[in-house]
C-alpha cells in the first residue's frame, strides 16, 4: 500500500516536475514567510526579519535540493543525467568510443553468430514432447548380408523383421519406430522432380505424439503389407511449397516413384522426423519400401537386409540401465536365428551373437548429416570464444586507459564538490552504456555473419533447414560478459581515480617528469594476453588455409576442368536394369552427338559424391584362411564401380596398361574389369595383371564367374580431395545385374554453360518422367565436398586477422599513452643531448617487449592447442613450422604498425615544449 | 547548518513529527515551532530535515498532506496522522519508554 503510494508520488514528481517543484517552493516559501511574521511580530523590520531567517534555515535552493534529493525518484532522475552526461563525453572522443563498440561487437557478434549454427545442428532438441525420452537402438559388431547404413558404420540400422521383433516383444518402450530417409521422384503437372522421404513405421506420429494440421496421421493400419499402404503424409514445408498450403490436396494422390499415393494429411508445422537438417518433404508408410527404395536383391522381409534405423520412447521412469538388460534377452534370440541365415559358423557366428544392443541419446534426433560437421563447428566455436576474451581484454584496456586519462577531471570534479559515489556512478554509466552499443551493435554484426555464412553454403549442399534466427541464450551470454568486463573494469579506475589525493591529482602532469603511479601494469598484462590468444587463432587460421590450399592442389588423378555431370535414377520410377541398360546406351550416344562435346560417359556411383560401393574381389591365386567370412578391412577389400565405354578418357584418368573398355563389351561378352595400380600392387604385387582374372566376392554368398582383367589405370581418388587411394575395381555397366543408378560425366570443347539447357531438355525428351539432379560442373561437385573446409578456413582467417587488428589497437593505445605520460621525460633527454635513436628504441623496445612475451607464450599455446584440430588438417602437421613462422611475422607487422605513429610523436618532441607543457 | 537537533536521530525526528500531529492536523512551521516549544527549545529544527522527514512520512502513508489557506491568506500545506500513523506513534512511543528505562537503568548501575 505504503510501497504503491511512494511509487505513485514518485512518478508525479518525475513527469509533472515543474508542478511538483512548484508545490515545494510555495510550501517552503510560506514556512519561511511564517517565521518572518513570527520575527515582525518581535519588532524586526520585514526586510530584516526575511534576511535572518535566511542566515539561520540556509539558502531555500539547498533545502529545496535537500527534499527533493530525498525521493527515489532522484535517483531515476540522477541516473538519466549520467546518461545525458556520458554520451556528450563519448561523442567528445569518439575515436575511443568507436574502438570499444567495435570491440566488443566482434565479441559479440561472431560468438552469437556460431553458437547460433553450433545450436542448430548439433544442441537443438527435437521439436516434439519430452524428446528426452527418445533413444536411438544401435548394436556395434560385426556386420553380416546387407547393410544400407547411413552413420555409426551400420550400427544404427536394423531389418525390418527385427524391428518388428524388437517392437512385440520389448516393453520398456511406450513406443519403437522406424524410419529411413530416402529420395524419391516425385511426378505432377507434367513434370518429375526428386523429393526427400521417410520411409516410416506406422507408430511414428503416435511415438513422437506430433498433431497433424490436416486430415489424420499414419496409425498402425498403414503398415499393414508389403505395397498395400499407398498413402502418404505431407510435411508442412512441402505442402505449403508445393500445393499453397492447399487444403484441397487432401485424398488426392501424388505419384511418387510412379505409385500413386493418396494424401491422407499434413504434419504440423515445424516438424522434421527425427533427423535435424534436413525436413523431409513426404512421410510413406515403410511396408512401400519395394517401390520407394528398390533393390531387386532384397525384400522387406529379409531378415539379413539392415537398412531401418530404429527409434525408441522409453516409458517414464525407465532408465537407460534397465532398458538395455530387459532388451538383450529379447535381442539375442533373434541375433542367433539371424545368423544362422547368414550361415555363419565358428568365431563369427559367437562374435555376431555377442552384439549388444544399446540405447544412445535421441532428444537431438538422429545426427547423420552432422556427421562431418561437428568438429569443425567446435573448433569454431573455440576460436570465437578466444575472440570474445580477447574483445573482454582489449575493453579491458580501453577503460583503465580512459580511467586514467579522466584522473584529472575527476580531481576538478572532487574539488569542486562533487560527491565519490555520484562520480564513480557516473563512470560506470558510462561503461554500460559502451556495453549496451556495442551489444547493439553485435547482435547486428551476428545477423549478418549468420546471413553470410548461409550465403556461402551453396543451394541443395550441406546442411538444409538452417534458419537464420539468432540465438538469444549465447547473445544474452555474451551481453553479460561484457557487461560484467565493462562494470569490473570500468570501476577499478574509477574507485582508483576517485580516491585520489586532490592535490597530487591536480599538480601531478605539472611536476612528474615521467609516468608516475598508474595502471600501466594492468595494462600490459591485457596486452600480452591479448597477443598470446591472436597467437593461437592466427596460427590455427593458417593451419586451415595450409589445408585449404593443399585440398584445392591436391591431384585428384581426375583432370576435372571442362566436366559437367548429372545424375538420374531410373529405377525410381519402376524401370528395371535391362531397360535402364538401354536407357543408358541411348543417351550416352545422344549426348556424344551434341556440339562441342568431346567424349561422355556414365558410372554407377558418382565420383566426389560420398558413394561408396566397397565389396570383396579375390584374385586368383588368392588362398583364404580356412573358415574365414570376408569382412570389411580384409586383404580382398576394394571398391568398385560400373562405367561405361570412354569413362577413364572422359575423366582424365591415364590408362597404363590394356584397354579401357567398349561397345563391345555387353552383358552376353566374357566378364571383364579394370583396376586400379592400388589394387595391382596389393593383389598382383609384381606381376602384370592384364589377362589375370578376380572374382567379385569371396564368401559362400557372392559367387560370380571370375573376370578377366583388361586394363590397367592410374590412381585418382574417389570420395573427395581429403581420401586416401583405396584399391579400385572398374566393371562395364552394361554387365550390372542391378544397373539403377546413372552418374553422366560430359566432356566438353569449351565454356558449359549453354550445355546444361540442352542436356536436360535432351533427357526430358528421351524420359520425361526422370528429374535430373546434380547438374553441375565436376569442379563445382569437387568444391562441394571442401565445404566445411571453405567455411572454416573463411570464418578462422577472418576471426584471426580480426584479433590481430584489436591486438594492434591495444598495443597502439598502451604505446600512445606511455609516451603521452612521458613526454616530458623524453623532452628533457632531448635537451641533455639524448640521441633521437634512444627515444626510437624506448619506445619500440616497450611495444617490442610485450610483443615478444605474447607472442611466445602464444605460440607455445598454440602448439599445444593445434594437435585438438589435427584431424581437420590435409597435408600439414600441427606443427608446421612455416605457418608458425608466418604468425611470428605477421605479429612482428602488427606490433611494428602499432609501434610506428607513438614512435613517430616521441621522436618529434621538441624539448622546449614538452618541458613548458602544462 | 549548525542546529540543535544535529544529534537528533532519524527515528525521534519522525516520532516527534507524529506526536505533533496527534494533537491537531498542522503546516510545516506549526510542526517545527510546536517541537521548539515543546522542548523548551532544546530542539530546533531546519527546513531541509524537517521536509525531508514530512516527505518520508507522507510517502510511508503516515500522514496525509492536504493545501488548506491559513490565517493570513496564504496557501499551506496542512498535514494530519492517518489511522496507520497513529499506530506507529503508539509502537514507537512504547518502544521509546522501553529503550529509555533501560538506559536509565544501566545508567544508574554505575
Amino acid at each position: 500500500m505504503s510501497l504503491f503510494r511512494n511509487f505513485a508520488i514518485g512518478l508525479r514528481s518525475l513527469f509533472r516536475k515543474k508542478q511538483v517543484d512548484r508545490e515545494l517552493d510555495e510550501e517552503l516559501g510560506a514556512y519561511l514567510e511564517m517565521e518572518a511574521a513570527e520575527k515582525m511580530r518581535q519588532g524586526i523590520s520585514r526586510k530584516d526579519a526575511l534576511r535572518e531567517v535566511r542566515l539561520e534555515r540556509g539558502s531555500l535552493e539547498v533545502t529545496k535540493e535537500l527534499v527533493r534529493s530525498g525521493g527515489w525518484e532522484f535517483f531515476v532522475e540522477t541516473c538519466w543525467q549520467d546518461l545525458h552526461y556520458s554520451v556528450r563525453m563519448l561523442r567528445k572522443s569518439p575515436g575511443f568510443a568507436a574502438v570499444a563498440i567495435v570491440t566488443l561487437a566482434l565479441g559479440i557478434g561472431t560468438n552469437t553468430a556460431i553458437f547460433s549454427l553450433t545450436d542448430q545442428i548439433l544442441l537443438r532438441d527435437l521439436p516434439v514432447p519430452h524428446p528426452e525420452q527418445l533413444f536411438i537402438l544401435r548394436s556395434p559388431g560385426p556386420n553380416h548380408g546387407h547393410t544400407w547404413g547411413d552413420v555409426d558404420q551400420g550400427a544404427q540400422s536394423f531389418s525390418y523383421p527385427m524391428y518388428k521383433d524388437l517392437r512385440e516383444r520389448a516393453t520398456v518402450f511406450s513406443g519403437l519406430l522406424a524410419c529411413r530417409r530416402i529420395t524419391v521422384n516425385v511426378s505432377g503437372h507434367g513434370e518429375t522432380q526428386a523429393a526427400h522421404a521417410d520411409l516410416i513405421s506406422g507408430n511414428f506420429f503416435q511415438t513422437l505424439e506430433v498433431q497433424p494440421v490436416l486430415g489424420r496421421l499414419f496409425t498402425s493400419s498403414d503398415e499393414t503389407a508389403p505395397g498395400a499402404n499407398t498413402v502418404a503424409v505431407l510435411s508442412y514445408s512441402y505442402w505449403s511449397r508445393q500445393f499453397g498450403a492447399e487444403a484441397s490436396i487432401l485424398n488426392k494422390s501424388v505419384t511418387v516413384n510412379g505409385v500413386p499415393l493418396t494424401v491422407v494429411g499434413v504434419a504440423r508445422k515445424g516438424f522434421y522426423g527425427v533427423q535435424i537438417g534436413l525436413t523431409p518433404d513426404l512421410f510413406i508408410p515403410v511396408t512401400m519400401k519395394a517401390q520407394m527404395a528398390p533393390n531387386p536383391n532384397q525384400t522387406l522381409e529379409d531378415r539379413t537386409d539392415r537398412w531401418l534405423p530404429v527409434v525408441g520412447r522409453l516409458k517414464p521412469g525407465m532408465t537407460v540401465a534397465r532398458a538395455e538388460a530387459e532388451l538383450q534377452p529379447i535381442y539375442q534370440p533373434t541375433l542367433e536365428s539371424d545368423a544362422k541365415l547368414l550361415k555363419l559358423s565358428g568365431d563369427d557366428f559367437k562374435r555376431f551373437i555377442s552384439k549388444p544392443l544399446l540405447l544412445i541419446s535421441g532428444a537431438h534426433g538422429r545426427l547423420v548429416l552432422q556427421d562431418g560437421a561437428q568438429e569443425p563447428l567446435l573448433v569454431l566455436m573455440s576460436m570465437v570464444g578466444l575472440v570474445l576474451v580477447i574483445a573482454c581484454a582489449n575493453l579491458a584496456g580501453l577503460l583503465v586507459a580512459r580511467g586514467e586519462a579522466r584522473q584529472r577531471e575527476i580531481g576538478v570534479r572532487l574539488a569542486m564538490g562533487a560527491k565519490r559515489t555520484r562520480l564513480i556512478r557516473q563512470l560506470l554509466t558510462e561503461s554500460l552504456l559502451i556495453a549496451t552499443a556495442g551489444g547493439a551493435a553485435g547482435v547486428a554484426l551476428a545477423w549478418w555473419c549468420l546471413n553470410a555464412i548461409m550465403a556461402a553454403i551453396p543451394p541443395g549442399q550441406g546442411m538444409l533447414g538452417l534458419v537464420t534466427n539468432l540465438d538469444f541464450r549465447v547473445l544474452w551470454f555474451a551481453i553479460a560478459l561484457t557487461l560484467a568486463t565493462a562494470i569490473l573494469f570500468g570501476f577499478a579506475p574509477a574507485m582508483r581515480a576517485t580516491r585520489l589525493d586532490l592535490q597530487s591529482t591536480l599538480k601531478d602532469q605539472g611536476s612528474n617528469v615521467s609516468d608516475g603511479r598508474s595502471n600501466v601494469g594492468l595494462r600490459k598484462v591485457l596486452i600480452v594476453s591479448q597477443v598470446a590468444l591472436t597467437a593461437v587463432l592466427l596460427a590455427g587460421a593458417g593451419l586451415f588455409a595450409r589445408t585449404l590450399m593443399n585440398l584445392e592442389h591436391a591431384n585428384l588423378g581426375v583432370n576435372t576442368s571442362h566436366v559437367l555431370q548429372f545424375s538420374v535414377a531410373p529405377d525410381f520410377n519402376g524401370s528395371t536394369p535391362a531397360q535402364t541398360l538401354a536407357f543408358a546406351d541411348r543417351a550416352r550416344n545422344e549426348i556424344a552427338a551434341l556440339p562441342s562435346v568431346r567424349s561422355v560417359s556414365i558410372s554407377s556411383a558418382p565420383i566426389f559424391a560420398n558413394d561408396d560401393y566397397v565389396s570383396n574381389f579375390t584374385p586368383e591365386g588368392y588362398v583364404p584362411q580356412p573358415g574365414h567370412v570376408p569382412q570389411p578391412g580384409d586383404d580382398t577389400d576394394a571398391s568398385y564401380d560400373y562405367i561405361g565405354p570412354n569413362y577413364f578418357s572422359t575423366m582424365g584418368i591415364p590408362l597404363i596398361a590394356g584397354r579401357e573398355f567398349t561397345e563391345s563389351d555387353t552383358a552376353e561378352s566374357p566378364k571383364v574389369c579394370v583396376i586400379n595400380q592400388k589394387l595391382a600392387q596389393r593383389s598382383f604385387a609384381g606381376r602384370n595383371p592384364i589377362g589375370l582374372h578376380i572374382t567379385h566376392g569371396g564368401g559362400k554368398l557372392h559367387a560370380d564367374p571370375p573376370m578377366e582383367i583388361v586394363g590397367l589405370v592410374a590412381n585418382s581418388k574417389w570420395d573427395d580431395a581429403r581420401s586416401d587411394i583405396v584399391p579400385f575395381l572398374y566393371m562395364p555397366y552394361s554387365q550390372d545385374k542391378n544397373l539403377g543408378h546413372l552418374a553422366f560425366y560430359i566432356r566438353t570443347e569449351r565454356d558449359q554453360a549453354p550445355m546444361a539447357a540442352s542436356l536436360r531438355s535432351l533427357i526430358q525428351r528421351l524420359d520425361p518422367n526422370l528429374p535430373v539432379n546434380n547438374l553441375r560442373t565436376l569442379e563445382e561437385q569437387v568444391g562441394s565436398s571442401m565445404l566445411n573446409d571453405r567455411l572454416v578456413t573463411g570464418l578462422s582467417v577472418s576471426l584471426a586477422l580480426l584479433a590481430a587488428l584489436l591486438a594492434g589497437l591495444g598495443l597502439y593505445g598502451v604505446l600512445a599513452y606511455v609516451v603521452a605520460r612521458r613526454t616530458r621525460e623524453i623532452g628533457i633527454r632531448i635537451a641533455l643531448g639524448g640521441e633521437r635513436a634512444d627515444i626510437l628504441r624506448l619506445v619500440v623496445g616497450q611495444g617490442g617487449r610485450l610483443t615478444v612475451v605474447g607472442g611466445a607464450i602464444g605460440i607455445v599455446a598454440a602448439l599445444v592447442a593445434m594437435r585438438w584440430v589435427a584431424s581437420l588438417l590435409y597435408g600439414v602437421t600441427a606443427h608446421d613450422p612455416l605457418t608458425f613462422i608466418a604468425v611470428v611475422v605477421l605479429l612482428a607487422i602488427v606490433s611494428a604498425m602499432a609501434c610506428y605513429l607513438p614512435a613517430r610523436r616521441a621522436m618529434r618532441v621538441d624539448p622546449m615544449i614538452a618541458l613548458r607543457y602544462e | 547548518m549548525p542546529d540543535k537537533p544535529s544529534d537528533l536521530v532519524q527515528g525521534t525526528l519522525d516520532m516527534l513529527i507524529l506526536k505533533t500531529l496527534a494533537l491537531e492536523p498542522m503546516h510545516g512551521y506549526g510542526i517545527s515551532v510546536r517541537i521548539e516549544q515543546m522542548s523548551k527549545g532544546v530542539f530546533r529544527l531546519n527546513a531541509g530535515s524537517l521536509f525531508l522527514a514530512i516527505q518520508r512520512l507522507e510517502r510511508d502513508g503516515l500522514i496525509d498532506g492536504e493545501w488548506k489557506p491559513t490565517e493570513n491568506n496564504r496557501r499551506a500545506r496542512y498535514y494530519t496522522l492517518t489511522a496507520k500513523g497513529r499506530k506507529r506513534l503508539d509502537s514507537e512511543t512504547r518502544e521509546w519508554g522501553r529503550q529509555v528505562a533501560a538506559i536509565g537503568r544501566i545508567l544508574e548501575t554505575s
